[in-house]
């Protein structure tokens, strides 16, 4: 309908209220009748042209959400609507003879509502990541069984193996003197209800080719460069129990009381759940993220996830190093032994990589920031500190 | 005055007495990035509050807010989903999401029944998705329809579906028998070919089947006594297809060119390629996946919009590609540079150059339209399904 039937036509006065000028549409044909509309008690009264009329409960009326931009339509019981004519017209008649705007619609109208919502929303955001998810997370994991744990850890496993793990050549006297002197730890550290464990050894590079007949003579010897580049010395642990050393971590740093140190630590990731949380935690916020930004985020939405997962790792191995500190103590082991594990990781990386501050800065620059471990030494302080001999 | 059915597509005499000249409305969109900053952030704001609960309201909220402010010939469109009622949608997809998510963390095999159960699902909610978002949506006081059926919807969406699901069954039927031996067992050589074998049928097939969809869509969108079609082929689709396929490869063979003329400026080693290279495959990246995604949209706007009609009315779309693709780099970068905030103004921007390049031609006078007389009721549960799977079945 062309503009210049806008009438200000509000301003008569009638035996109810002021009258309205506006649109009526019955439901049934796309055309507008025009319409009079006055409040009458608690009925709103349509007057249409050839003295039809329609009386309506105000309160069945669904009044539409003030706006600055935007028509304003009103659906009525029954299919009906009513349709501003001139918005500003129908916002000042609604606010005088129908209801007053929400908190809701003055908050979004006002720069300082629309500020103060942005900074609780920054504050809420920031608070469900710090405290919220973690706990939702633990809530979450306080109902699920651990055999859930187990089978996910069990999943993992199966597809490492053959990828990155491969049988281990420690021998089998070795592997259970380590198994023995853990499993006692475990015992001291935890009388009560010691947790499930199971240790497993494994290689975490691929075994080095044997001089066979068959083997083609142009295949060149791995260089212990390559053989690096898969997982090396390293220890991880999987959900429900299962924690995998590997023979080069044994081997590099040739220390039982290292061995446990490490353990204690692993175990510290399996007795919180540390794998399963993590999963729960960086899912909920990838769900997040693409609520709050459907289209463009698909690109700049996975930097955020990224990093809020990795500050939760972080977190989580200064758990499993406080783990660590307290397995070993149990066992009357100085918590130093984990600062030759680093010493001796620190020497072995340098070994590698020929060139003698590559690690110490990248450890420096990205380590907090980009990393999923909390920086080399802050945790080596850490153990420091928890042995009471602090560096001179 | 007629209250009676009448047929889709009736003639036009029972429609109304033709004007000689189709009136042109061209569609305008009123809504301001500024507004709409502050309707978002109060939403955002509710749904951390609630811990998502308040998901359907604000998208009510939102949905109003783009409807009220979208005019054609003078009268805006109106949403009227309630919150209340679509919750419960929200609920039952949101429970299915997660149900999914754990069970293929958890074993291939639960997460080959879920994909199986998507699969016979999907359809159903992908149509009961587009009648619930039509018949809660009204111009003039009328509400729309959606008159396609189940069969149809089967039809349309299945076979990509399907085609697209062939990889994960087979290989959840691998990785569902786990070796003891510490070795992957390789597939056989049946079972890759299948594999690729679906893989090149879907990608082939990527345009036909958009365009099954894009009709399934478009032919039945009814307001009152009219009823839409979708005059166009399958061919228009492949060609915007191979155009874009064209692009990639020109784009691709540039990289490649840099690539190789990078290194002979005095052989830098790796510090140059990390220096050069890296962030220019990230902007190659970013390029592709902009100018590609926009050449798409604004194409097939254009294409489905202008066919679309029947004989009273029609739609004409002129989405213009270079102003789009320059508002979209606009969006990218403010977004990136405001964290995120600039993210309402980039929506309203993009949906007013979507909507404001379609206008609506009519030979019919609006007035004389009546609607059916019946309104079946839809489900929340397939609008809510629609979103969650980033369906756009907006119009």
């Amino acid at each position: 309908m062309p503009r210049a039937m806008r009438q200000r036509r509000y301003l008569i006065w009638t035996w109810g209220s002021k009258v309205l000028a506006a649109h009526y549409f019955d439901g049934l044909s796309a055309r507008a009748q025009h319409a009079e509309v006055t409040v009458v008690g608690d009925q709103l009264v349509i007057n249409l042209p050839a003295g039809h009329r329609v009386q309506v409960p105000l309160c069945a009326v669904q009044w539409p959400e003030r706006t600055r931009q935007g028509r304003r339509m009103a659906p009525l019981p029954g299919g009906a609507s009513l349709q501003a004519r001139d918005v500003p017209s129908w916002d000042a008649w609604v606010a005088e003879h129908v209801k007053s705007d929400s908190l809701l619609v003055r908050a979004q109208q006002s720069w300082r509502g629309v500020a103060v919502a942005a900074v609780l929303l920054v504050t809420a955001v920031a608070g469900l990541y710090v405290w919220g998810l973690p706990l939702a997370a633990r809530g979450t994991l306080a109902l699920m069984p651990l055999s859930v744990d187990e089978v996910i850890g069990q999943q993992v496993l199966t597809s490492l193996e053959g990828q990155m793990l491969h049988p281990s050549d420690l021998p089998q006297a070795d592997q259970a003197r380590i198994r023995a002197a853990f499993g006692q730890m475990v015992q001291r550290a935890y009388p009560r209800n010691p947790p499930a464990w199971r240790l497993e050894f494994r290689r975490g590079s691929e075994p080095k080719p044997r001089p066979t007949g068959n083997a083609p003579p142009t295949q060149q010897p791995q260089s212990s460069e390559t053989a690096r580049s898969t997982l090396g010395a390293n220890a991880f642990a999987l959900p429900g129990g299962t924690l995998v050393l590997t023979d080069e971590l044994v081997r590099l740093v040739n220390d039982d009381q290292v061995v446990l140190g490490v353990l204690g630590h692993e175990m510290g990731h399996v007795r919180h759940r540390h794998g399963m949380r993590q999963l729960i935690q960086v899912s909920a916020i990838g769900a997040m993220a693409s609520a709050v930004f459907g289209d463009y985020a698909s690109l700049l939405a996975t930097l955020p996830v990224l990093a809020a997962g990795m500050a939760y790792s972080r977190d989580a191995e200064r758990e499993a190093d406080d783990e660590a500190i307290a397995v070993l103590r149990a066992s009357g082991i100085s918590p130093l032994v984990m600062v030759k594990l680093f010493t001796a990781l620190r020497a072995d990386a340098q070994r590698a990589t020929d060139s003698k501050d590559a690690r110490d800065i990248s450890g420096d620059l990205l380590g907090i920031a980009f990393s999923s471990h909390p920086s080399d030494t802050e945790r080596t302080q850490r153990f420091e500190q928890a042995a009471g001999a602090r560096p001179p | 005055m007629n209250h009676e059915l009448l047929a889709p597509g009736a003639p036009v005499a029972q429609v109304a007495a033709a004007p000689s000249q189709p009136a042109e409305y061209p569609i305008r969109f009123t809504a301001s990035g500024g507004e709409y900053f502050g309707i978002w952030i109060v939403n955002l704001l509710l749904i951390v509050l609630t811990l998502g609960i308040y998901l359907p309201w604000a998208k009510v909220r939102r949905l109003k807010y783009f409807y009220n402010n979208t005019e054609v010939a003078g009268h805006a469109l109106d949403f009227h989903g309630q919150g209340s009622r679509m919750l419960r949608g929200t609920l039952i997809v949101g429970a299915f999401f997660i149900l999914y998510s754990i069970a293929s963390n958890f074993s291939p095999w639960a997460a080959l029944v879920a994909a199986l159960a998507f699969l016979a699902l999907w359809p159903m909610l992908f149509r009961a998705g587009m009648r619930f978002r039509l018949s809660q949506t009204s111009w003039r006081g009328l509400r729309f329809r959606f008159t396609g059926n189940t069969a149809d919807a089967y039809l349309a969406v299945l076979p990509p579906l399907a085609l697209i699901l062939v990889p994960v069954v087979l290989g959840g039927l691998f990785a569902g028998t786990p070796d003891s031996t510490a070795k992957i067992a390789e597939p056989p050589g049946a079972v890759l070919a299948a594999i690729g074998l679906s893989f090149l049928l879907f990608f082939l097939g990527l345009p036909y089947f958009l365009w099954r969809v894009k009709r399934y869509q478009h032919n039945h969108y009814a307001y009152g006594p009219l009823t839409s079609e979708l005059r166009a082929g399958a061919g228009v689709f492949y060609g915007i297809f191979l155009k874009i396929i064209g692009a990639a490869l020109v784009m691709a063979l540039g990289l490649v060119l840099v690539g190789f003329l990078l290194p002979q400026k005095g052989l830098a080693g790796l510090g140059l390629i990390v220096v050069f290279l890296a962030p220019l495959i990230f902007f190659g990246f970013l390029l592709m996946n902009l100018v590609a995604k926009s050449y798409v949209v604004v194409r097939l706007q254009n294409l489905v919009w202008t066919r679309t009609g029947n004989a009273h009315f029609r739609f004409k779309s002129n989405l213009r590609l270079a102003p789009y693709i320059g508002l979209q780099f606009k969006n990218y970068l403010l977004i990136a540079l405001s964290v995120g905030f600039y993210w309402p103004f980039a929506v309203v921007a993009t949906r007013r150059a979507q909507l404001e390049a379609v206008s609506l031609f009519t030979r019919i006078d609006l007035d004389t339209l009546v609607d059916r007389a019946t309104r079946a009721e839809a489900d929340a549960t397939g609008d809510a399904a629609a979103e969650v799977f980033d369906l756009d079945v907006g119009i």
